[in-house]
Parts: C-alpha cells; structure tokens; sequence
C-alpha cells in the first residue's frame, strides 16, 4: 500500500515506522525542514518539505497513486484543508484525519472524509487499555483495620473466566465481597462462573 | 445593512471602499494589531475595528451581529475552515470567503460556495451580493 502522511510528529513518525517494517510505502509532508530531516535521516528520503494542501505538493508526493491520505497536524486547519484536496486529486484515496480539537468535529463530519480519530480518543483508550490490563488493583488501604479493598478484573482472556470463585483458590485472609459485570449487575453469588470482563471486589486481610 | 469582516489582508480595503457607503455599519474582527490600518479608519463613524484573540471563538458573536460576511485572513486554510464553521450556523449566500490558492479557488468554486480572490473582487458586484 502507498500511504501519504502530513504531519511529522511522534505518533506518525511510529506509524510511519509500522507500515514500513509490513512492506507499505510512506511519504511524508510537512513544511518544517528539521522534523523533515529528520525523518530522512532516521527512516530514508520519504519526506517533501512543503505545505501538505498545496496541489503541487501533494501531486510530487505521488496523490494520484496513493492508497490512504492521513491528515495528522496538530493545526486541525490544516488537516481539514490537505484532506479536502486529497480528495479532490484522488476520489478513491481513503482519507483519516487525526482531530486535534473536539469543538471542530462537526465540520470534518460534514465533509466526506472516510475517518474521523481524535487525539483525545487514543489517549484515552490507550489509558484504559493499561488499566484494564492490571488484573490485580488496590482502590482502598484501610490502615486502622489493617484490611485493603482490591479489584481483581476478569478481562477478556484471564485464566479465571469460567471459574467460580470457591475454584480461585485465594488465599485464607482474602474475602470476596461481589462480582461486578460488565453491565454493571452486582453479584453475590460466588457459585456463579466468572465471566469475561467482569471485577471481582475483594476485601484482604493484611494480618498473617 | 450590517457587514462583518473577518481578518486584515489586501483585500480588506478594497472591500470596504466599495461597500462602506451602502452599509449601515461595518465591524472588522482581526487577531492581529495593524496600526496602520486601525490609525487610516478610526475616524470612521460606521467602521469599528474589534480586536479577538481567535475568530473560531468569536463566530456566534459575529453570526448574531452581522447580515453578511466576509472572511478574508492572510491563510487560505484559516479562511477555508472558517467558512465551514460558520456555514453550519448561516446560510452560505450571505458568507464570501477568499482563497488565494488558484486549485483551491476553482475546487470551492465548482462546489458553488461564494469564493473570492483579489483578480475576481474587482469584477465582483459587492452591492448588490450583500443585498440579495
């Protein structure tokens, strides 16, 4: 595949660095010369130094040909613009824009661009994604008591799904106070199996 | 007739020599302190020049004290995406906006939105566009 980016930055230069190692070719553009050195240096002499909506500029980087134009500045302006006359040079070019801010959304929907990803959006699930993968969590120490209040959560490939909670096998200081769904629907019936996603709320001793 | 400008470019004076005597006021918002400018109409009864620290800000203000507009920053792609904003708030015929880019131009140009540039402002029949 033949993939046009504009916007060099972190997140592109990675991309960039993906579709690469899978065999696609990438072009960048971007009107700053160092970041566009850059790029050259470290992954080849696959950047044009230029204003990303210029026609000229995107047609020397090969418009016509390309598979997918990716709009990734941090000035949404700019991005709404360079994906427009994309576009208008290549109709069956799959544009994705990278959103900056979430106020400007409404104008790139009204356009016809073929995705729409906000920053806010892969920071998030990139976040959750994290947290989520944390199977075992401390959400309270009550020091008094000596007690901590854990989460174990299920996820979507824990060795736990499809146990109950007496085959869990915890540990003599550890109660289990509810199994929480992914609906949300509050259990607390530890017969029943556990399912994917759903966190178990445990309550643990911190004395031997 | 009440006119809003958006932004201080080579188009702005022409503009308004042709427009300010059929107007009852015109505003100009811009971002940036041309005091040139600012000194040539502070004289002016029916020109106010308002100062904004960003125009995107700003667009319900200038939607609700204006009954056409023009968008004419220093950046097409500041004028471009103006004008999709603010085309979801008014009805495009009583919006012009300038795109010096000559691609650009005729792309907006054939998707029948009022663009403008400074060769076609001169043939442009202003008073009667910001009447109709």
């Amino acid at each position: 595949m033949y993939i046009i980016i504009s916007g060099m930055n972190n997140l592109t230069f990675a991309l960039a660095k993906k579709f690469i190692s899978q065999g696609d070719e990438v072009t960048f553009i971007d009107s700053d010369e160092a970041k566009s050195k850059n790029i050259d240096k470290t992954l080849g002499f696959i950047s044009i130094l230029g204003n990303s909506y210029n026609n000229q500029t995107q047609v020397e980087a090969g418009i016509e040909r390309a598979q997918f134009f990716i709009a990734a500045n941090i000035d949404d302006e700019i991005n709404f613009i360079g994906a427009q006359v994309a576009k208008s040079l290549n109709q069956d070019i799959k544009t994705i824009i990278l959103l900056n801010n979430i106020s400007n959304k409404e104008i790139f929907m009204d356009d016809e661009f073929d995705q729409i990803i906000e920053y806010d959006e892969i920071i998030s699930s990139k976040i959750n994604s994290y947290i989520t993968s944390q199977s075992d969590m401390n959400i309270y120490t009550d020091n008094d008591n000596y007690t901590e209040i854990r989460i174990l959560s299920a996820g979507t490939d824990s060795q736990i799904i499809g146990k109950s909670i007496n085959e869990l096998n915890l540990s003599k200081n550890t109660k289990t106070i509810a199994i929480i769904s992914s609906s949300g629907n509050i259990s607390h019936n530890f017969s029943d199996t556990i399912n994917p996603l759903d966190k178990i709320l445990l309550q643990v001793s911190m004395n031997n | 007739m009440k006119i809003s400008i958006i932004g201080i470019s080579n188009l702005t004076k022409i503009i308004i020599n042709k427009i300010e005597n059929h107007c009852e006021s015109i505003k100009i918002f811009t971002i940036k302190d041309d005091f040139d400018f600012i000194n040539e109409y502070k004289n002016k009864n029916n020109i106010k020049i308002i100062s904004v620290e960003n125009y995107l800000e700003k667009l319900e203000f200038i939607k609700s004290e204006s009954d056409f507009i023009f968008i004419i920053t220093d950046k097409d792609s500041s004028n471009s995406f103006l004008f999709h904003k603010i085309k979801l708030l008014v009805e495009i015929s009583k919006v012009q906006f300038l795109i010096k880019n000559s691609y650009l131009f005729n792309l907006y140009r054939n998707k029948k939105y009022s663009v403008i540039n400074e060769s076609s402002i001169e043939d442009n029949d202003l008073i009667n566009i910001i009447r109709s």
